[in-house]
């Protein structure tokens, strides 16, 4: 039985029970002369019954597609003749992955039998089971729902469980949110302890040199020396500050004019103009930064006498810069709408100029959540990635030159990840090394940013 | 009193200078805004439009049978494996009946396309009458040609620099100038997928698998996010635990895209053995980012609805579940539509996190299904601007215009329900 | 002689097309107090801020007719807005202190206009403001404290210093003590008292007992229009007019 056509009976017996099941409950109530009827509508006796039905099937089935291939794993390995696994040096998962990787429909020529038959075994343990899981999860169903069928009786109250089910299915969507942090954090986690376990921990976080590449010899697995991330981490930061210089200054004198000059047509105008830079996806400012910025850059430069890399830093920056300039701007416009006017008169009616106003009595006063938005642009910087693997380098170089070319932490991720996919290499360990890195400290600008604002907030509330 | 006012007018002057310099700036900050915008666009247009349109050049092909169907078998398996390379370099060299030197043929016979022996085969199978007649086609030139035909001042440049040589640069100029190379409408940007060949590359591929990806993003985003929603907002008791889920989601708002692509990578790829590049996948990252989104643009809706609906609810007799879906939850629908339009929309642009789910092979054929390989709109851009061949910039502008125009479309629609459905209470 | 500060000549507002004043023709003497009364919404705090033309700052408000100060126009082109809101100072109905320190507060208006040179008269001009404003002795321990960490009262009085620092000459106080308890709003209408023997003061009020207590000449305003302006004494015991009657009486308010 495949998949489609599990599918179809799930679905059609569905339809088909919940139907019956509110049918009979009408039935029920009108078979019923004398003495209680059914304490609620029949449509919840019909939706008990759809619920008792669809929720074990379809939660076994999650743990199954959770666990199916540990299970296969774990049989086929079982079946591994001892001679084979020696000559693999003892590692059964190195067997498994090597089996994994044959194509039984073009199998490469050379290949041992014994992998090849262990190949269609386990293909075989995969289709098989398949049938006989889909009709046990269909019986099972079945099963559940004929009980809840037979509780329908003016003595159960099927509103209230419908409803208590239901609530614990928002409850489930809610910490799906939970769920998926945790999931981010031991992954991370435990990909990042493997790596550490190849690679010193601060050889990583301090080492001044960086070439993943030169660390996968036979007789250099794991040089020190080979992934210090110092160069990234200073690539990242130099990127960062370019754009940041871009995007403060521009960002900050947008959102003023907006606030305190702009007529209010023309602030209705500027508003939208400014978020569709927030809209563009970075894949787009990536293009523009390498097919325009950089080699325009580069030729200014050679008409000037003096060279820049065609993948320099400030390319990069700047149009990250760009890209940022609406989280600066349209966060301070919030802010700065929101300090009170009476603040405003007050300064005003002293005999204060506008702008002496506004940089004596605003701008102070919404310092704080200026400097959230700030924290919470950097803190995108940081983690932005298409801008930086299309414009900047692949190559670690630890400069503070904007002119040079530099490499980040998510060029590196990326790189590491999009070659090949040995996967318990150090190389493509390190990557998430990197990742962990970049998640605790954008986690850390985010959480202190949040707070700033939020203390902010609650001065003028 | 005097004094103090001598002293102020004094001052004035040069306060008054300061004043119109700080609102010159303020007004320099958006203009610079604005201009980067246009120059982002503008360049994209510019070159993007390019690709539109492919060059064509006039040959005439003799169908000869000799070569076709030499033994006049008539069989169709015969005629499509037909070498009509050949016939095609034979009505190029006729134009040239100078050329002899054979590498310098094997030159001209590339100045057309690969895909023209497909066209022909074509033809012929419409129409066999055509065997052994002549035709003057217009036939699909190749991409170096058409990057030529497109940028002319490359003409002048030094030879290295070029694409083509000298003796091509002769050849070209000749077609130009007897009129037999034309600009037709690019057939292929829309109806192929990607490709190797410059000219027949298109984005088909990458639409379904956007269209894919998008829906699987949809359907397990949508329910689960306005779920949760409505349960933070509206059931759920006011405790640590739901605070931690708050700040969770706000968390997860933030958190880079590219991280939730390493989580892809080790848990639906390496764990639960998913299939790699397959827009299921692709499209439970992209809900896992969408998430955050949507719940707060339904969290928002929900408190927008004013208190009275439900205490009138509730004064019915409604629990406050039935009061949830069957009241305030349809309410505040315009405004969960927009958010989800919105957070769509995002998830549409991303990239970074589909790179490191696998999305980043040459894929030929566009998907058929949610399982099998694909790629998206964004990830092809990328994949075209890191491909050598020069033909491939145009069409990476052309890709972000069509990427492009899908947001300003959406981000529309997003705009006009909230217009027109939005209840100001 | 009794001279004229400020002279209002048929002034009226609008607000977009809205009017909120009509035809105001009023006189205001010097170094005096005169009180503007009246229900609420009918325009006293709109040509109280046409006097140092904050209306400026609302976007779609607009005002014809004349205000001369001192026999000048002050609405004409050539006169900075900024020398004349030098020149007359105002404190608003709530207290609206910067949130910076109290003498940080005071010293704002002599630090833009360059009124003093050292450092040292900068703090006796602090010390002299907060003194007659009579706060300085309550404060002078924290002074460098934030103002928002006083009460009410001590910052409206707060308010008050900051806007004497720059020695205006007129005063204008929109509803001064209308957020204050009865004990701070007594000191108020001492601190007046005291004030207007350097400062012509004008000062809306919506409580007639305080206009009483606190001015010479009071101005009755009713939906935008001046009904009645006289000697406060004969305004609030003989009206002549039947809405003035009628508001001090408590028919109409």
């Amino acid at each position: 039985m495949g998949f489609w056509a599990f599918f179809i009976i799930f679905a059609s017996s569905a339809f088909f029970l919940q139907w019956y099941a509110t049918n009979k409950a009408l039935r029920f109530n009108a078979s019923i002369e004398e003495g209680p009827k059914l304490p609620s509508l029949p449509q919840y006796y019909g939706l008990f019954t759809l619920l008792w039905f669809i929720i074990p099937i379809l939660s076994t089935f999650l743990i199954w597609t959770i666990f199916k291939p540990f299970l296969i794993d774990y049989l086929v390995i079982q079946k591994i003749p001892v001679n084979l696994l020696n000559s693999f040096g003892g590692n059964p998962s190195l067997i498994l992955s090597t089996i994994k990787a044959i194509n039984l429909q073009n199998i490469f020529p050379g290949t041992k039998q014994e992998l090849i038959d262990l190949a269609k075994y386990m293909n075989e343990l995969k289709y098989s089971t398949s049938s006989l899981f889909y009709i046990a999860i269909l019986s099972l169903g079945l099963i559940g729902s004929s009980f809840t069928l037979k509780k329908i009786s003016s003595r159960f109250r099927a509103r209230q469980s419908v409803e208590s089910v239901n609530i614990k299915l928002l409850i489930f969507c809610s910490t799906i949110a939970i769920l998926t942090t945790i999931g981010i954090v031991f992954s991370l986690i435990f990909e990042a302890i493997r790596f550490f376990e190849q690679i010193p921990f601060f050889d990583f976080l301090f080492g001044l040199s960086w070439s993943p590449q030169t660390a996968i010899r036979e007789d250099q697995v794991a040089s020190s020396g080979a992934f210090g991330a110092i160069p990234i981490f200073s690539g990242t930061l130099l990127i960062t500050v370019i754009a940041m210089s871009v995007s403060i200054p521009v960002g900050l004198l947008s959102a003023i004019y907006l606030s305190e000059y702009a007529t209010n047509n023309l602030r209705a105008f500027l508003k939208p103009i400014l978020e569709i830079l927030a809209g563009v996806p970075t894949v787009v400012y990536g293009f523009f930064a390498a097919i325009t910025v950089g080699p325009f850059l580069k030729g200014l430069a050679d008409s000037f006498g003096f060279s820049i890399a065609s993948e320099s830093a400030i390319a990069a920056g700047g149009v990250m810069g760009i890209m940022i300039i609406p989280f600066i701007s349209s966060l301070s416009d919030d802010v700065i709408n929101s300090v009170p006017n009476s603040l405003r008169d007050g300064s005003l009616a002293m005999g204060a100029t506008k702008s002496e106003t506004i940089k004596k009595v605003i701008l102070p006063a919404a310092l704080p959540g200026i400097v959230g938005a700030i924290l919470l642009a950097v803190s995108r910087a940081i983690g932005e990635t298409m801008i930086v693997v299309m414009a900047a380098g692949i190559a670690a170089n630890l400069t503070a030159n904007p002119f040079d070319s530099v490499t980040t932490v998510t060029v590196q991720i990326v790189t590491l990840l999009v070659g090949d996919q040995e996967f318990d290499s150090p190389k493509t360990l390190a990557a998430f090394a990197l990742g962990i890195t970049l998640f605790f400290v954008t986690l850390v600008l985010n959480l202190y940013a949040l707070k700033i604002v939020k203390k902010y907030r609650e001065k003028y509330d | 009193m005097t004094k103090n006012f001598e002293k102020i007018n004094d001052s004035l002057i040069k306060r008054q200078r300061s004043e119109k310099n700080f609102k010159l700036f303020g007004l320099i900050g958006i203009i610079c805004a604005v201009s980067f915008l246009i120059i982002i666009l503008t360049s994209i247009i510019i070159e993007g439009k390019k690709a539109f349109v492919s060059t064509y050049i006039k040959l005439e092909v003799f169908f000869d049978s000799k070569i076709i169907d030499p033994d006049n078998t008539k069989e169709d398996s015969v005629i499509k494996s037909a070498n009509f390379n050949e016939i095609i370099t034979k009505s190029i060299l006729e134009n040239f009946p100078e050329v002899t030197d054979r590498k310098e043929k094997i030159k001209l016979s590339t100045f057309i396309s690969s895909s023209a022996e497909d066209e022909l085969i074509k033809l012929i199978m419409l129409d066999k009458a055509l065997i052994d007649q002549k035709k003057e086609l217009w036939l699909l030139a190749s991409s170096t040609i058409d990057v030529i035909h497109k940028n002319p001042d490359m003409l002048n440049f030094p030879e290295d620099e070029r694409l083509i040589d000298d003796k091509e640069s002769k050849w070209f100029q000749w077609f130009l100038s007897e009129e037999k190379i034309k600009f037709s409408t690019n057939k292929n940007f829309f109806s192929n997928a990607d490709s190797t060949e410059p000219e027949q590359a298109g984005i088909w591929g990458a639409f379904v698998g956007s269209f894919l990806t998008l829906f699987v993003t949809l359907i397990l985003s949508f329910p689960i996010a306005v779920a949760a929603g409505a349960f933070l907002e509206e059931l759920a008791p006011k405790n640590k635990f739901t605070d931690f889920i708050e700040v969770n989601i706000n968390n997860l708002a933030a958190v880079p895209s590219i991280i939730f692509g390493l989580l892809g990578l080790a848990i639906f790829l390496n764990v639960m053995h998913l299939p790699r590049s397959a827009p299921i996948v692709g499209g439970m990252v992209l809900a896992l980012m969408t998430l955050p989104t949507i719940i707060i643009a339904t969290r928002a809706s929900l408190r927008a609805v004013p208190p009275s609906i439900r205490e009138a609810a509730i004064g019915l007799g409604a629990t406050k579940f039935q009061t949830v879906t069957h009241h305030v939850l349809p309410l505040s629908m315009p405004g969960i539509s927009t958010g989800t339009i919105i957070g769509m929309s995002q998830a549409l642009g991303e990239s970074a996190p589909l790179l490191m789910i696998g999305m980043v092979a040459f894929i030929v054929d566009s998907p058929g299904s949610i399982f099998d390989s694909a790629t998206v709109l964004p990830v092809q851009i990328y994949l075209w601007k890191s491909t050598a061949a020069r033909g491939f910039v145009e069409l990476t502008a052309a890709g972000v215009m069509v990427l492009l125009s899908f947001l300003v479309l959406m981000n529309t629609i997003a705009v006009y329900i909230r217009y027109k459905f939005e209840k100001k209470w | 002689m009794q001279k004229n500060k400020i002279e209002a000549k048929k002034v009226s507002v609008f607000y977009n097309d809205k009017k909120a004043l009509n035809e105001i023709t009023l006189s205001i003497p010097e170094k005096k107090v005169t009180s503007l009364i009246g229900p609420s919404g009918c325009g006293k705090s709109t040509f109280l801020r046409c006097i140092n033309r904050m209306n400026d700052t609302i976007e779609g408000c607009s005002m014809t007719g004349r205000i001369l100060i001192d026999d000048k126009d002050i609405n004409e082109k050539s006169l900075d807005p900024v020398l004349l809101r030098a020149r007359v100072g105002m404190v608003f109905q709530k207290p609206n202190p910067f949130p910076k320190s109290i003498f940080e507060n005071v010293a704002y208006g002599p630090k833009i206009h360059g009124l003093t040179q050292s450092s040292d008269e900068l703090n006796e001009l602090v010390e002299e403001s907060l003194k007659k404003a009579g706060l300085f002795s309550e404060i002078k321990d924290r002074i460098h404290e934030p103002g928002t960490s006083l009460s009410g009262g001590q910052q409206q009085r707060l308010c008050i210093a900051r806007a004497i620092s720059i020695s205006p000459e007129i005063i204008l106080m929109d509803e001064p003590c209308s957020a204050l308890d009865p004990i701070a709003t007594a000191k108020i209408e001492e601190l007046i008292d005291e004030l207007a023997n350097n400062f012509t003061i004008v000062i809306v009020t919506h409580s007639m007992q305080q206009a009483a207590r606190v001015s010479k000449q009071t101005a009755f305003f009713h939906m935008g229009n001046l009904i009645e302006v006289g000697k406060t004494e004969s305004i609030f015991s003989n009206p002549s007019e039947k809405k003035t009657q009628d508001y001090i009486t408590g028919k109409i308010g």
